[in-house]
């Protein structure tokens, strides 16, 4: 049952955003002051969602997980780094995509602007986690040190968000999460944003399983390397 | 605990004033630093108040990296490291310590810098005095945070390029607010709100230091 669900996790990945791509593109009304550009309502904000809270919050619970001695197992280590892999990607998305957006609403590619710019140092936060993680030979060391590392960069997120709120911004509010409750979305524009949710998430899913498969595949690999040329340079000692 | 902070502070001083690392190569880097980042962003025609603030932070930040770079490029080097683990020292206590002594090296080349700013950027005496203890706590922040980062990133062999690649996102904040604390002081504003944020970052990244410093050095 377990393995049916994951090999019909991308399908159903593939299908929910085909569905999102349909009901965005072609059945959901222009907006009045944007036009076809509200459009990227649709991708913007559940890439903003995957990249910043889902992937790397998945990253930071898995270090902190590998930390505690009675969950530390390296399956645990190699989702944290998946993760993060996803979290650049899907940062990456979400600026090329709020950047396309800002074009015609600020007149420009890229703005001073608070979400944008604690986006991008979030980014470039992913990115040195990721290259200090490769910077390691030894796995052991590898893990342990990515993972304080993750969790330092944790505490340090809600700070640079907030920092960079009170510097400056020109990004919109909130569209469904505003403190009054008061949804600025609605009818099918509201189900295709929520299946955007959806889908994003699924796909977030589907790629941090594939990621984190090569990645044990690869350890696997390299450890099976490892015990084949310790045999031969023991059974060479022994002739 | 006291003794061992005062004997890591003798030790990182005394290998400066043996290497005149800080007088004859660090001052100087951030003397001209600040001049080029001053003729780059044109501050001769545009509003020295407005750029000036940030060009002597971007310029504190890379001295701060080259200072913690060349530290722990010297404890790696010198083996010094793991000589602190098998002496069984506290590891807070040896943070500590490497974040005052590096500290006070950080706030001499800064009043360097911040003298020179004035001249450059136009600054007045007296708002430069306003401004110095919110300078000095955002070096201690720039400190606290760095030496940690430093902890991670040292290893023998080490590209030099990773310290800057995972401390630099965390410096974002204590720029930000020391910037926005050293322009209230020459444009005579108020910005007392960033106090709290740079107050913030002394005490967690201080206490993660503490707490962390020692296991880090074990890994």
């Amino acid at each position: 049952m377990k393995n049916l669900w994951w090999r019909a996790l991308g399908p159903v990945t593939l299908i929910s955003l085909l569905l999102t791509g349909w009901l965005g593109l072609w059945v959901t009304p222009r907006a009045q002051e944007q036009g076809d550009f509200a459009r990227l309502v649709y991708l913007h904000p559940a890439e903003a969602w995957v990249g910043i809270y889902l992937s790397f919050g998945t990253a930071v619970v898995a270090s902190g997980l590998y930390l505690w001695p009675r969950t530390r197992r390296a399956s645990v280590d190699l989702v944290a780094a998946s993760a993060m892999e996803v979290s650049v990607v899907f940062l990456v998305l979400t600026l090329v995509t709020g950047s396309i957006w800002g074009r015609p609403t600020w007149g420009v590619w890229w703005a001073w602007d608070a979400r944008l710019t604690s986006t991008a140092v979030m980014a470039v936060l992913a990115l040195g986690y990721l290259a200090y993680r490769y910077s390691f030979e030894d796995p052991t060391r590898r893990a342990q040190r990515s993972a304080i590392l993750a969790l330092i960069s944790a505490v340090n997120v809600p700070i640079i968000h907030f920092s960079v709120v009170w510097w400056k911004t020109l990004h919109q509010g909130a569209t469904v999460l505003t403190p009054g409750a008061s949804i600025k979305i609605h009818g099918i524009m509201a189900w295709t944003m929520l299946l955007s949710f959806v889908a994003f998430t699924l796909c977030f899913v589907w790629m941090t399983r594939v990621r984190y498969l090569i990645a044990r595949r690869a350890q696997e690999g390299a450890s099976a390397r490892l015990a084949s040329a310790i045999a031969a340079r023991q059974s060479e000692s022994g002739a | 605990m006291w003794s061992t902070i005062v004997a890591i502070i003798r030790v990182q001083w005394r290998v400066e004033m043996r290497q005149r690392v800080l007088l004859w190569q660090v001052a100087p880097f951030a003397v001209m630093a600040l001049v080029i980042t001053g003729l780059a962003a044109n501050a001769r025609s545009i509003a020295r108040t407005e750029v000036g603030p940030g060009l002597v932070y971007v310029v504190l930040v890379f001295t701060t990296l080259l200072l913690i770079g060349r530290l722990f490029s010297t404890e790696s080097s010198s083996l010094s490291s793991p000589s602190f683990a098998m002496l069984a020292i506290d590891g807070s206590a040896a943070y500590l310590g490497t974040v005052i002594a590096l500290a006070v090296e950080l706030l001499v080349v800064t009043g360097v810098v911040v003298a020179i700013s004035g001249l450059l950027f136009h600054f007045s005496a007296m708002s430069l005095l306003v401004a110095t203890p919110s300078i000095v706590v955002t070096i201690i922040d720039l400190t606290t945070l760095g030496v940690l980062f430093g902890a991670l990133a040292a290893r023998p062999g080490q590209s030099a390029a990773l310290l800057p690649l995972i401390a630099l996102p965390s410096f974002t904040p204590v720029i930000i607010a020391g910037e926005r604390l050293l322009t209230a002081a020459v444009t005579h504003h108020g910005a007392g709100q960033w106090w709290g944020l740079l107050i913030l970052m002394s005490v967690v990244y201080g206490g993660i230091g503490a707490l962390l410093y020692g296991v880090i050095g074990e890994l």
